[in-house]
């Protein structure tokens, strides 16, 4: 088993709006090693990347 | 037990008393479950961290935020066990104090898992509040 730690950034028009968008998304992956090579099991990602207070996190 | 069935216990034993006493302000239990080797990381819900040392600036913080913890269940969505790796997916449902405050949250939660000496560690958590 192995497992990645990710910032992905990419550019591309999102939800189908007209204009390009840049998204930032914290990464982590999980992949096992099967007959065909790395195969992925789990992806975690939420877009997170900028600093945050404990306050905010909370809902309710 | 299997490989798996161990695992499941320990997650449901040692993990879950030492998220309960984290969030009653006492991050000792969960510091001695994470692995002491590198690398270790957080994409946390409140920070990120990288390193031993960073790991231990984090844990120290939230131990001061968090008391009075009156519920915390841990809803296993997915989990492997492959050699001495294993990683679990879930949601933390947490009601406690945050810097004094009752609050009732839900965090999805991801973990990846060392086994060193015989003994599971945690080496990765990322985690995220669930929104509708």
């Amino acid at each position: 088993m192995a497992y990645t730690v990710e910032i992905e950034r990419l550019r591309a028009k999102v939800g189908g709006r007209e204009d390009m968008s840049d998204v930032a998304l914290r990464v982590t992956c999980i992949y096992r090693r099967e007959s065909g090579g790395w195969k992925l099991l789990h992806r975690h990602a939420d877009p997170a990347v900028g600093r945050q207070t404990a306050d905010s996190v909370v809902q309710g | 037990m299997s490989d798996r069935d161990d695992f499941l216990a320990w997650v449901k034993s040692a993990l879950y008393q030492a998220e309960l006493a984290l969030h009653n302000g006492d991050s000792a239990p969960r510091r001695a479950l994470w692995s002491r080797n590198e690398p270790v990381s957080i994409l946390g819900a409140w920070r990120n961290a990288y390193g031993q040392h960073e790991l231990d600036e984090v844990f120290a913080g939230l131990e001061k935020s968090f008391s009075d913890c009156t519920s915390y269940a841990f809803e296993l969505q997915a989990y492997d066990v492959v050699d001495d790796m294993a990683y679990t997916a879930g949601l933390e449902h947490t009601s406690a104090s945050v810097n004094g405050q009752p609050r009732s949250y839900t965090l999805r939660a991801t973990q990846v898992y060392r086994r060193e000496g015989g003994e599971w560690k945690v080496a990765h958590r990322h985690a995220d509040t669930v929104t509708e």
